[in-house]
């Protein structure tokens, strides 16, 4: 078998005891990697309604079949898990360079049962394994961690994935970071990790994976290097990274601002790309092998002090932690993006939530005596600050905004509620669905909650002529972007089985898709390189679905259903402000019945949002039909 | 209503500027909303390729909120029209 390794590795920290598994080709063939492999793991060996934060949660890390090929886009891993901030499946990806090792020290994947009795870490290398004390090294921060890692172990070109106290203490929304400053950002897998009283996994091997057809291997990589060097989409996103979103939300009023109460920032010039790469930015960063070099690197040598070896904000969290807060001022950005990674708490969900914390603090819902005596306005950067670190430690006040907006809303009461910017308790990501109208089904969809990189956005069908590459799923007619339609209900539908092929086979979102250096068919091609498989882009798409259906049967075991495919009563209330998306609001009716088209293209009952048995059939998912159907 | 040629200002952003090397250059258009808007296109793929990956916005507005509005059927002189390249995600 080319492109695996062929062995999977089981590891119960209760007891301590290790297994390898070696599947058969067809596994691999019909699962692939990414949390299609994650998700097959987590359904059965966990029992339904587990809490996510106990021994019976299951964790996987897992590749792909083009994971360690020396090609742009290559470079990622998955965790899946039981989520504790949604209590559905969640699926995280991370780029950076745990992900190519993992395969070089023999494994596709590890499954991890169970919790160690004491902190623990998996240290993996040339096809052995083995669990080493780590109580000297909880509740130190990553740099610290991974410094005493590889020194332990003497090799500085170990990689390893960790949590920061953030993930000891158990933030619900706590990530898990690799080189520093790559992340499985969202969904809470960092908890998930401390939980199982497991610091980190490192990872270190020289098993070079074999591939069918390294010729098409180098021929992409040149064609990557070329395309970054020759198109201008390609080579901005190399110079300004995704900070250029601001590029286009601003213009059309979709930057969430003061805890989505508005699509325009008065300070948005001061925080854009343009802003992060004439002031803090050091250089741009990369991934293994990859020739788009999308990441941003800061450095800040004056007081706060900015470290750059802990990367730098990406758009997601300049919105989240700058607009939505407030605050247009990118050393403060940069400072609370710092204190987020080195506690690996989620940028995205820590902004989100101590936005919703401003909002009910201006609308006199809490006052300083719930804050630890912190003035909780918008723009007040002081408190932003302390207030992220407290998350991180998992103290004070903070503590209980490391629980996330959802559960914090529930404390605080009904007013609270409708200022809270949630679906299935995990905070919004930086892009509006008043402005663009498709993310509010796939918000209030996506199995694992609101994701900004699971479909296709609004404005790639906005004018004829349509991208081929679009047109050719079947999306020809041109929309507005804030229109919330059946056509809207098929963008989603159909490109998110496309990127969830992409997330399955662990590529990145930022290579392989509709606007990036690779479009689907150049993954198909990518695909039978590494493998040797004949695939198609058929195969491919059905792989994505695959996933997808197979989320949504997880999460029906569990409870979930169409009631829980809905949206916070915020995003009903016109945007208030007088900038191009002012008045702009979610219409009930029109979100009601493409909610139906959509479940009725994905195949679900569109009255209870249930899969049916059949098409858990067709996706070759018979296997979980029986608990699927519990209610 | 008469149709009349109109002389605008078409605005780009993000990479777009960099291709057409200027932040805005002015171009004759028709008057007639959709047929100005049309030629604005057209006028983008003959003279710096780009022929997808955009959205249009006439001033603050698309051009069928303009059109839905109906306040002003025409093309003036005082519109802008801003080409705004898209990205998904990120």
């Amino acid at each position: 078998m080319k492109g695996f390794t062929g062995k999977i590795l089981h590891v119960n920290l209760s007891s301590g005891a290790c297994n390898v598994e070696e599947p058969e080709e067809r596994f691999y063939r019909k699962y692939m990697g990414g949390s299609l492999i994650g998700g097959y793991y987590l359904f059965h060996h966990t029992a339904a309604k587990i809490d996510p934060l106990s021994e019976e949660n299951v964790m996987v890390f897992s590749v792909g079949p083009a994971t360690g090929a020396a090609v742009s886009g290559a470079s990622r891993h998955c965790v899946t898990s039981k989520s504790p901030l949604t209590n559905t499946i969640a699926s995280s990806e991370a780029g950076g360079y745990w992900g190519p090792e993992l395969k070089f020290s023999g494994f596709d994947a590890v499954v991890l049962y169970g919790k160690a009795p004491n902190p623990v870490y998996l240290w993996i290398h040339d096809g052995a394994y083995e669990i080493r004390d780590a109580q000297n090294l909880w509740g130190k921060v990553t740099k610290e961690a991974q410094a005493m890692i590889r020194e332990e172990l003497n090799d500085e070109k170990i990689r390893i994935a960790g949590i920061g106290p953030g993930g000891e203490k158990l933030v619900r929304y706590a990530c898990i970071a690799n080189e520093l400053a790559h992340f499985n950002g969202r969904n809470g897998m960092g908890a998930v990790m401390g939980s199982k009283n497991l610091k980190a996994i490192a990872v270190r091997g020289h098993q070079k994976p074999t591939f069918h057809d390294e010729d098409i291997i180098k021929r992409m990589a040149q064609e990557a290097t070329e395309k970054v060097r020759n198109d201008e989409g390609a080579a901005a996103f190399k110079e300004l990274g995704t900070n250029q979103n601001f590029e286009w939300n601003a213009p059309v009023g979709g930057v969430p601002t003061r805890n989505w109460s508005s699509g325009t920032f008065e300070d948005v010039e001061k925080i854009n790309a343009k802003a992060i790469k004439n002031t803090v930015l050091k250089r741009s960063g990369t991934c293994w092998s990859c020739a788009q070099s999308c990441k941003r690197v800061v450095e800040i040598t004056e007081a706060p002090f900015v470290d750059p070896d802990y990367g730098g904000p990406e758009y997601e969290t300049t919105a989240m932690c700058g607009s939505n807060l407030g605050i247009g001022n990118l050393v403060t950005i940069s400072k609370i993006n710092e204190i987020c990674n080195k506690y690996t708490i989620d940028t995205i969900s820590c902004g989100g939530t101590i936005g919703f914390a401003m909002d009910c603090y201006e609308h006199g819902i809490i006052t300083k005596e719930d804050t630890d005596g912190l003035e909780l306005n918008f723009g007040n950067e002081g408190a932003a600050l302390q207030l992220s670190e407290m998350i991180g430690k998992g103290e004070g006040f903070g503590k209980l905004l490391g629980e996330g907006t959802a559960r914090v809303a529930e404390r605080w009461g009904e007013e609270a509620k409708k200022l809270a910017v949630h679906v299935k308790g995990k905070e919004f990501p930086a892009h509006m669905p008043q402005v663009k109208g498709s993310l509010a089904l796939a918000y209030s969809c996506l199995p694992f909650g609101p994701d900004h990189v699971s479909s296709e956005h609004d404005g790639s069908i906005a004018e004829a002529p349509i991208s081929y590459k679009l047109k050719s799923l079947g999306l020809d007619e041109p929309q507005d972007t804030s229109d919330l339609n059946e056509v809207k209900s098929k963008l989603v539908w159909f490109t998110q089985c496309g990127y969830s092929a992409v997330d399955t086979l662990s590529l990145c979102q930022f290579i392989f898709g509709h606007w990036t250096l690779f479009d689907l068919n150049q993954l198909v091609d990518l695909v039978n390189a590494v493998s040797g498989w004949k695939t198609n882009l058929y195969e491919i798409m059905m792989v994505g679905q695959r996933r997808i259906q197979l989320f949504r049967a997880y999460n029906q075991r569990e409870g979930f259903h169409a009631k829980d495919d809905v949206l916070p009563e915020k995003l009903y209330q016109p945007l208030a402000d007088v900038g191009p998306s002012g008045g702009y609001t979610i219409n009930r009716d029109d979100f009601q019945k493409s909610k139906k088209y959509y479940y009725g293209l994905a195949g679900w009952d569109q009255e209870t949002g249930m899969v049916s048995q059949s098409k858990l059939m067709e996706m070759g998912l018979d296997w979980i039909v029986p608990e699927a159907l519990l209610q | 209503m008469k149709c009349v040629s109109v002389k605008l200002t078409v605005e780009f952003y993000g990479y777009f500027i960099d291709r057409v090397k200027s932040p805005a250059v002015k171009v004759a258009v028709s008057s007639d909303l959709q047929k100005g808007v049309e030629e604005v296109k057209t006028f983008l793929f003959n003279a710096y390729q780009i022929e997808s990956g955009y959205m249009i916005r006439i001033n603050q507005e698309s051009m069928s909120q303009r059109l839905k509005r109906n306040a002003e059927p025409l093309l003036t002189e005082t519109d802008v029209i801003k080409i705004i390249p898209v990205m998904s995600g990120g």
